[in-house]
């Protein structure tokens, strides 16, 4: 029944908890046996002991029980997480995760990590736009994605927490796929085979500088352009003569859009007011208050008024250092929707829109682009728990990447290096067994042998010593002679011995059969200790 | 209501045991496991006896079974596991063994 606990959650905490409850119901076998009863902190004690001699034989079967390459009987499967973003986006369903301090994923890199300000950890890609819902379309085929690599490759790996989505959250772009099983789309997203519906591991290498799509493809950029008719007057016609003010040039169109966000009066909230009608409209001339939902979405929307393809990226920005663990938190509320657009002969750009409004939430997070009042709050924030929940953190990243996350594939590859013949079923068995006698063995040959030795007594382990210094120095010390006996001969043996025998003698003597208090024995070692005669 | 020491160890264990996966579990099997824990600490000294004891487990059994349309699987199995810890006639191995 404990282990069943494992099916709803492997975090250490409930592993301890389990590791605790153990102890107790051995306990509660130890309690009924039909002898004398035992207080009970002996039963707890002696249970304890009796799991802990269990340890080695229970490392062993960790390590070499053979792993299936598939969750057993589904097991492992029943994990809930909680959501995360999603296949389509509208105004607030990003805010509304930043409400939520919960992990998304961790992340380690190889080598330095890249500035905070490039961390922008890429899911969801939206094309398709009804006025206010945007929509992944997932549109199949690798093939029709180019991505031209553009100095070093970044190494990293993400453990992503489950999400029951397909989404690999992925840095820059690779065509290079992380080492799950997993398909890319066209527009750049790696999609896992299977939902996360449990905690999941991969390896990416992803390029922070790159050119995606230099040639767009005609089917690409209707749908990168499309919008829906009739909307949004007041924008399109902004839009327009931006396209005038900027003729072919679309940089100057970009960075014209940007200076708007900048210079007007756009305000970056979490609680942004209701859009009725031509939401674009409200948003860009009225309202002006939004989150980055709300300027990725109209940036595009302008974007695509003016002719410039454009799309709308969902993801997490930033990441927090645990510094004891060495490896970088991406939470819930690290959410974040940016832009890409298109421009000829650099392909697909990242246009981040709310860096121009609030340019602290890509450089220093989300808290400090926030008015105070809006931030949200979490209990890691009190200064003095984040240490404290910094360590227990690192400590379940530990439990999850060497406990957890043994499967199969981390098996194999540690027995394949211990021993190529490991790496069999048929070896990893032979192992099992044989190691696992050996084990047994050695426990029990140690149990016996302590049965048959009991401790020495102390007393006696001393006055052996002070004997065997007597023989050193050429005093015989036959076990047939008492201690009074043997200290009046080494006397008229060694008088300048005879004060020091007599004094060790007397208190040996009084320790063994005299009242005195047992921690007289401390001064007979100190004197002992002490006695070293020269020939 | 007095305990004794055994009825204590075999409570206290299957109560730490059972007790995280309660919120998982339905309500019933949930319900019921609490109940039989509950009589267990009134009469600590009484045994269900045979004639009730049957139809009780055999009552569980279906009503798992009605519940996930199998008994094979791991909610279903864990369910039926928790609600037959709580109908042991006075809890003797069936306890322990968890």
């Amino acid at each position: 029944m404990l282990m069943t606990h494992f099916i709803h959650g492997q975090s250490l905490l409930l592993a301890t908890y389990l590791a605790l409850v153990a102890v107790v119901l051995t306990a509660a076998i130890l309690s009924s046996q039909p002898a004398r009863p035992i207080p009970l902190a002996a039963l707890l004690r002696q249970s304890g002991v009796l799991l802990f001699q269990a340890l080695p034989l229970a490392l062993l079967l960790f390590l070499l029980f053979p792993r299936l390459p598939t969750p057993f009987g589904g097991l492992g499967q029943v994990q809930t997480g909680r959501t995360g973003l999603s296949d389509s986006m509208q105004p607030g369903s990003v805010s509304e995760l930043i409400q939520s301090d919960a992990i998304a994923f961790r992340a380690e890199f190889e080598g330095a990590a890249p500035a905070g300000s490039d961390l922008y950890w890429r899911g969801p890609v939206l094309w398709k736009y009804d006025g206010r819902v945007w929509s992944d379309l997932k549109i199949a085929g690798e093939d029709l994605l180019e991505i031209q690599p553009l100095g070093r490759p970044l190494n990293y790996s993400v453990m992503l927490e489950p999400h029951q989505q397909h989404w690999l959250f992925t840095l820059g772009a690779s065509s290079q796929a992380p080492d799950v099983a997993s398909d890319l789309t066209a527009d750049m997203q790696w999609l896992a085979r299977q939902p996360v519906k449990t905690r999941l591991r991969y390896s990416h290498s992803a390029h922070l500088d790159y050119r995606m799509d230099p040639v767009l493809l005609p089917e690409l950029e209707a749908l990168a352009l499309q919008l829906p008719e009739g909307q949004n007057p007041r924008a399109r016609r902004l839009a327009e003569t931006w396209r005038r003010q900027a003729g072919n040039d679309d940089g100057a169109l970009i960075r014209q859009a940007l200076d708007h966000f900048r210079t007007e009066d756009f305000y970056y909230t979490l609680r942004p007011p209701r859009l009725d009608g031509d939401a674009m409209d409200a948003f860009l001339f009225d309202t002006r208050r939004g989150f980055c939902e709300h300027y990725a979405s109209a940036f595009v929307v302008l974007m695509r008024m003016a002719e410039v393809p454009a799309r709308v990226v969902t993801g997490y920005q930033g990441a927090e250092l645990n510094p004891l663990g060495g490896y970088w938190l991406v939470r819930q509320r690290d959410a974040h929707a940016w832009a890409e657009v298109w421009l000829s002969g650099r392909g697909w750009v990242r246009v981040d829109p709310t860096a121009a409004v609030a340019p602290d939430r890509v450089e220093r997070g989300i808290n400090a682009a926030l008015p105070e009042l809006e931030r949200p709050r979490a209990t890691w924030d009190l200064a003095w728990l984040r240490p404290a929940h910094q360590a227990w953190d690192a400590l379940n990243m530990q439990w999850q990447r060497w406990v957890v996350g043994y499967d199969h594939a981390r098996q194999k590859a540690l027995m394949e290096r211990l021993h190529p013949a490991l790496a069999s079923l048929k070896g990893l068995l032979w192992a099992l067994v044989g190691s696992s006698l050996l084990v047994l063995a050695l426990l029990t040959l140690w149990i016996l042998g302590r049965r048959r030795s009991p401790s020495p007594d102390r007393l006696q382990v001393l006055y052996g010593r002070f004997k065997a210094r007597l023989n050193r120095i050429g005093v015989a010390t036959p076990d047939t002679e008492g201690p009074l006996d043997l200290a009046r001969r080494t006397a008229t043996l060694r008088p300048d011995l005879a004060t020091r025998v007599e004094a060790i003698t007397r208190l040996y003597a009084s320790l063994r059969y005299g009242p005195l208090p047992p921690d007289q024995a401390r001064e007979l070692a100190r004197l002992i200790h002490g006695f070293k005669p020269r020939r | 209501m007095k305990l004794d020491h055994p009825t204590l160890w075999l409570i206290l264990p299957l109560t730490l045991a059972v007790a995280p996966l309660v919120w998982h579990l339905p309500f019933w099997v949930s319900g019921f496991w609490v109940l039989a824990i509950m009589l267990k600490l009134l009469r600590p000294d009484r045994a269900w006896p045979v004639y009730w004891l049957l139809p009780l487990a055999a009552g569980v059994f279906l009503g798992v079974l009605a519940e996930f349309r199998t008994i094979i699987g791991p909610q279903a199995g864990v369910s039926l596991l928790v609600a037959m810890s709580g109908t042991g006639r006075s809890w003797p191995s069936s306890a322990i063994s968890c």
